[in-house]
């Protein structure tokens, strides 16, 4: 698990429930505002972010798709049957790198619009990989669960934080269940 | 035989673990408890089998009395069993005496809401299902073991009898165990499947061990470490099951069976090291008991935090696709014996013959539980 690295997207308001999550969130903000402009600037330590503090880049690696992912397609690809791959040449108005090309993802502007919706990437969003111990603690739970060892969701069920290994022969894997 | 150990309080078994060899007493204790507990309360026989020629073939059944108390029923079975159950295919002569005493009848009964339609085995490799590890861990083959009850959708017992109505009703009798079961607890994979708890009593059983169900397979944890030293008497308490320990527990895990098995592996179980709050070490913190009623919870991302797309990249060969292939491999250790003498204990025991009645269930919960695993195949380099 901790050789992978997994594809994440930021959570935002949906447009349908943008208006009946305001005022939850205006109060909750109001509570809580010393505590958020504390916050503010350590998205990735604390597992928030906004698109200023949201990793321009990724880093995919091998297997990744090139090119980069638009949030905004990601999020409708039940309706439209389009996962927001963007190749790496296509992002028009996007800035070229010294030999004329348009890098991956790591250069990608925020002013580069996406093929498929038209919508800026700054405004609709991208995706990132980040690896095992950098995801926030309840997706790294969540991601241990369906790709770790079996057991140690099964041993969750009853101690739901645990840190399961062998205490002898270190090299071994996880026993099977 | 771990519970009973506990339930003894061998000091031979908390120096010793998984070491321990057990002295013929304890195991004819342990093996009454097992047979006591699946008797009807208006029975007073247990029936124990044996060969009557060779393993697979006709069976022959003891019945010993236990009116008397569970001593006379200890001596009985620490008569016959050189004979029955320390000679081949004695699990399931275990299975069958435990049919027989519970009655095959009332088991079908017991099992026939189940998945597998009141058949202690199932899928094409008769693998073990919960009707059968409910009868024997528990005394009745019930196939559920969540938290709630289906019909009322409130909160129950698996396997833990209630002492008080029995003990009001007169002296108690010879099936109710002290602890109203053997005290053996069990994780399931279905919790996640069923979007419900296990029953807490199951959870957190009176002593530190546990069954893991990992979807078509059983295998064994638990603990050798003695209860708290001031929780003598009838209620020991172990930190394990209170999930009061403090830094990192060992606990032992068994899987008997071929290709991970048979193993035995000392696991640490250790809490997350950042939760050590004020300077002070973490606790392995357990899972909280089950609301009185069923609670739906669904935490959707807020706005600013980070999901996942479902896509995953490795650079190194992780172990998903092999565990998915183990897990069609892997059998319990009932089913194989079921399967190389092709016997069934409830449609034997009902006179229906081998093989016979309802077609099994295809498609085991190793299908389902694939389809979990390929999704999280990497994309890159496989593994």
């Amino acid at each position: 698990m901790a050789a992978w690295r997994f594809e994440v997207v930021l959570a935002v308001k949906e447009a349908d429930e943008a208006t009946e999550a305001a005022e939850a969130d205006e109060a909750t903000e109001a509570a809580a505002g010393s505590e958020a402009k504390a916050v503010e600037g350590a998205g990735a330590a604390v597992g928030r972010f906004d698109f200023r503090s949201f990793p321009a880049e990724g880093g995919g690696g091998e297997g990744a798709p090139a090119g980069w992912r638009c949030r905004s397609c990601y999020a409708t690809r039940f309706k439209t049957f389009c996962f927001g791959i963007n190749p790496p040449t296509a992002d028009a108005g996007a800035s070229t790198s010294e030999g004329g090309g348009v890098s991956a993802d790591a250069c990608v502007s925020a002013d580069a619009a996406c093929v498929h919706c038209g919508v800026l990437r700054r405004t609709g969003g991208w995706s990132v990989w980040l690896p095992h111990d950098a995801l926030p603690g309840g997706w790294m739970r969540t991601v241990t669960s369906r790709y770790g060892p079996p057991i140690v969701p099964l041993l969750r069920t009853k101690w739901p934080a645990v840190h399961v290994t062998l205490a002898t022969e270190a090299d071994a894997a996880l026993p099977s269940v | 035989m771990v519970a009973r150990c506990h339930r003894t309080r061998d000091a031979a078994f908390f120096a010793q673990g998984p070491d321990f060899s057990p002295p013929l007493r304890l195991l004819a204790a342990a093996l009454a408890d097992v047979l006591l507990q699946a008797l009807p309360p208006d029975a007073a026989v247990v029936r124990l089998c044996q060969w009557a020629d060779a393993p697979g073939g006709a069976v022959a059944i003891d019945e010993l009395p236990c009116a008397d108390g569970r001593e006379a029923l200890e001596a009985g079975l620490l008569r016959c069993l050189p004979g029955t159950l320390l000679c081949p295919g004695a699990a399931a002569l275990l299975v069958y005496s435990a049919v027989l005493t519970r009655g095959a009848a009332t088991v079908r009964e017991d099992a026939k809401w189940g998945a597998s339609r009141g058949s202690l085995v199932v899928g094409p490799m008769h693998t073990c299902s919960m009707e059968l590890v409910s009868l024997l861990c528990g005394g009745r083959a019930d196939p559920d073991v969540l938290a709630y009850d289906p019909a009322t959708q409130r909160r129950r017992s698996a396997w833990v009898r209630a002492k008080a109505p029995v003990e009001a009703a007169g002296p108690a009798p010879a099936w109710l165990l002290p602890h109203g079961s053997l005290g053996v607890g069990l994780l399931s994979q279905s919790e996640r499947e069923a979007q419900q708890p296990v029953a807490d009593d199951l959870k957190s059983p009176a002593f530190p061990v546990w069954l893991l169900h990992g979807g078509d397979h059983f295998t064994t944890l638990f603990s050798a470490d003695p209860p708290l030293g001031d929780s003598l008497g009838d209620t020991p308490r172990y930190p394990l099951v209170e999930g009061s320990v403090v830094g990192a527990a060992t606990a032992w895990h068994w899987n008997g069976l071929p290709p991970a098995g048979p193993r035995m592996a000392l696991l640490s179980l250790a809490p997350p090291a950042k939760d050590g709050k004020d300077g002070k070490p973490a606790a392995l913190a357990a899972a909280k008991p089950a609301p009185e009623t069923i609670r739906t919870t669904y935490k959707k991302p807020k706005e600013g935090e980070v999901r996942t797309s479902g896509y995953t990249a490795t650079t190194a060969s992780v172990g998903v696709l092999p565990v998915y292939q183990s897990a069609l491999w892997v059998q319990n250790v009932l089913a194989c014996l079921f399967s190389a003498c092709d016997l069934d204990p409830v449609r034997a025991c009902a006179g229906r013959g081998r093989g016979s009645g309802a077609p099994r269930r295809q498609g085991s919960t190793a299908e389902r539980r694939g389809g979990v695993a390929l999704r999280g195949r990497p994309r890159g380099e496989g593994g």
